[in-house]
């Protein structure tokens, strides 16, 4: 058994649309509390799929996913999801649309604000408060989103490529931002992502899934100390051995 | 990042100047009617039989005249009233229909080729029928105004709820949302715009439901006015309602445009 209770367990999932080929075959995965799992794979290997399932927006043929609760008197565990698009609400402001999940999460009404206020500093949007979506760059989006999914107050966080609509430079620091953010709080998350730098730079885990049916083919725990800047590991000898590896990987796996 | 901020507040203030004003295009557009009506008085008195294009200042004695005695406002008053009920009576039960055939897809797909037919006929037609059943009274103007806007809240609304976009939906499901909290939050805000343009379109709609009342039965309102102005071969009363018409109908597309603009501000 392991010393830490697994924050996520999924089990031997098998996941089909119609009656073809599985998208997703046999996915065993274990999320420890607190831990980063980065997952790569090529596209159309069942990531978004495998998301969905835990967030309970797809059944599954068979298999089972459990969410651990924060507390036993919670209800449902609270996952929090985030999409590659941004889902905000064209027609709220960028406090209201963080405002939304502040509302979900049942925090009483009269500490709303408080809790908006410090996560717009904190994703760093002082001033765009009362700006709509659509005055807003994509990274700005996405901080948003980010927001939103913070003042949610997820036990787990589902992320689907958040930044892979984003330019390079973007993605960089909205990679150095999510770690600044999650090394503060330290809830589980599954990244899910094509980008393999910025998976070994974020994540304590790589999965690496394989297409046809969808299959876990590789798991690498990275070792690199926290808290830790995206920016430094580039140059270690280490990280680029173990993108060359999960490369090839997934060279394989396609 | 707070470049954005220094640089909108630094964008001069708008002040008015002499060579602002004669750039400006209102300027432009109030020469353009000038020179319109002008060129329509000159025709009018001098080439033209007036009987036939009648004049400007005609009318404007006339609008004079009208305002005076009170017809003016007992006739527009008639109008407004039966092109506004008829409107306000359209958004509320095609706004209800869209949603509930939004909501109940096979009752929506059973009765969509009869919305589509009744959306397709001519609504004039119905006008006889109409005088039929209500009299040439208030109610059978109302019903035309009404026929003739109803169909466009329940497509537009049916249409609003069609486009929505799923994903928030979904994101907001996986967080617990209830339907109450996305109806609030998604449906009704992502419907508004919808309702908004329906509005846009229905104005002049709802107004050419009450003209055809009036112009078919009626003893009261502009449409009768230009009737029987007609009928005493009267152009310049003809023209004087069509004037009234056509600020009637340009000050209520103005209104329903700087209300629509404040509720959809969000689009950029
Ligand atoms: N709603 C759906 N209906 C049918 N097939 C789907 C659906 N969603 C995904 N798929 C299929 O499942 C497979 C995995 O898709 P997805 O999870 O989106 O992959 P990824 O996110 O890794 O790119 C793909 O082959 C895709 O075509
Ligand atoms: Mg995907």
């Amino acid at each position: 058994m392991p010393p830490v209770l697994a924050k996520l367990s999924i089990e031997h999932l098998c996941v089909a649309f119609n009656d073809e080929m599985p998208a997703i075959g046999d996915v065993s995965l274990q999320v420890a509390d607190g831990e980063f799992v980065a997952i790569v794979g090529p596209s159309g290997c069942g990531k978004s799929t495998l998301l969905k399932v835990v967030a309970g927006l797809q059944a599954a043929r068979s298999g089972t996913v459990k969410v651990a609760r924060a507390a036993p008197s919670d209800p449902e565990p609270k996952i929090g999801f985030m999409f590659q698009r941004d889902t905000l609400l064209p027609w709220a402001t960028v406090t209201s649309n963080i405002s939304v999940g502040c509302e979900l999460s049942g925090l009483p009404k009269e500490k709303h604000a408080e809790r908006i206020a410090s996560l717009i500093s904190l994703v760093r949007l002082q001033g765009y408060e009362n700006h709509y979506p659509a005055a807003l760059s994509g990274g700005m989006r996405q901080r948003v989103s980010l927001a939103r999914l913070l003042a949610f107050e997820p036990d787990i966080y589902l992320m689907d490529e958040p930044f892979g609509a984003l330019d390079y430079q973007t993605k960089i620091v909205m990679g150095r931002e999510l770690l600044r953010i999650w090394e503060a709080s330290r809830r589980s998350i599954v990244f899910v992502t094509h980008d393999i730098e910025e998976a070994v730079a974020l994540a304590d885990r790589v999965i690496v899934m394989g297409a046809r049916p969808g299959r876990i083919v590789a798991s690498h725990d990275v070792v690199f100390e926290r808290p830790r800047d995206p920016r430094s590991l580039r140059g270690d000898p280490r990280f680029g051995a173990l993108v060359q590896t999960i490369w090839s990987e997934l060279a394989i796996a396609d | 990042m707070l470049d954005v901020i220094t640089a909108t507040q630094r964008v001069a203030p708008s002040r008015w100047s002499p060579s602002r004003l004669f750039k400006s295009l209102f300027f432009h557009q109030t020469v353009f009617l000038a020179v319109t009506l002008l060129v329509w008085e000159v025709l009018g008195a001098y080439v033209f039989d007036p009987f036939w294009s009648s004049r400007p200042s005609l009318i404007a004695e006339r609008l004079v005249f009208l305002a005076k005695r009170g017809d003016l406002t007992w006739h527009m008053s008639a109008t407004l009233t039966e092109a506004g009920l008829g409107l306000a009576l359209g958004s509320v039960v095609g706004v209800s229909l869209g949603l509930l055939m939004a909501r109940y897809t096979r009752a929506a797909r059973i009765t969509e080729p009869l919305f589509m037919g009744l959306y397709s006929l001519p609504r004039v037609a119905l006008a006889p029928l109409f005088i039929l059943w209500f009299g040439i009274g208030l109610p059978a103007k109302v019903m035309m105004s009404f026929s003739m806007v109803v169909f466009v809240f329940v497509l537009n609304v049916l249409e609003g709820v069609r486009a929505l976009d799923r994903d928030p939906i979904d994101l907001m499901r996986t967080m617990g949302a209830s339907n109450r909290y996305i109806i609030r939050r998604v449906l009704l805000p992502a419907v508004l715009t919808w309702i908004m343009a329906s509005f846009r379109i229905s104005v002049g709609l709802a107004l050419i439901g009450a003209l055809v009342g009036e112009l078919i039965g009626s003893s009261r309102g502009l449409g009768w006015y230009i009737e029987r102005s007609a009928g005493q071969l009267d152009t310049t009363g003809v023209f004087t309602g069509i004037i009234i018409l056509i600020a009637i109908a340009m000050v209520a597309n103005n209104i329903v445009a700087l209300v629509s603009n404040r509720l959809t501000r969000w689009r950029a």
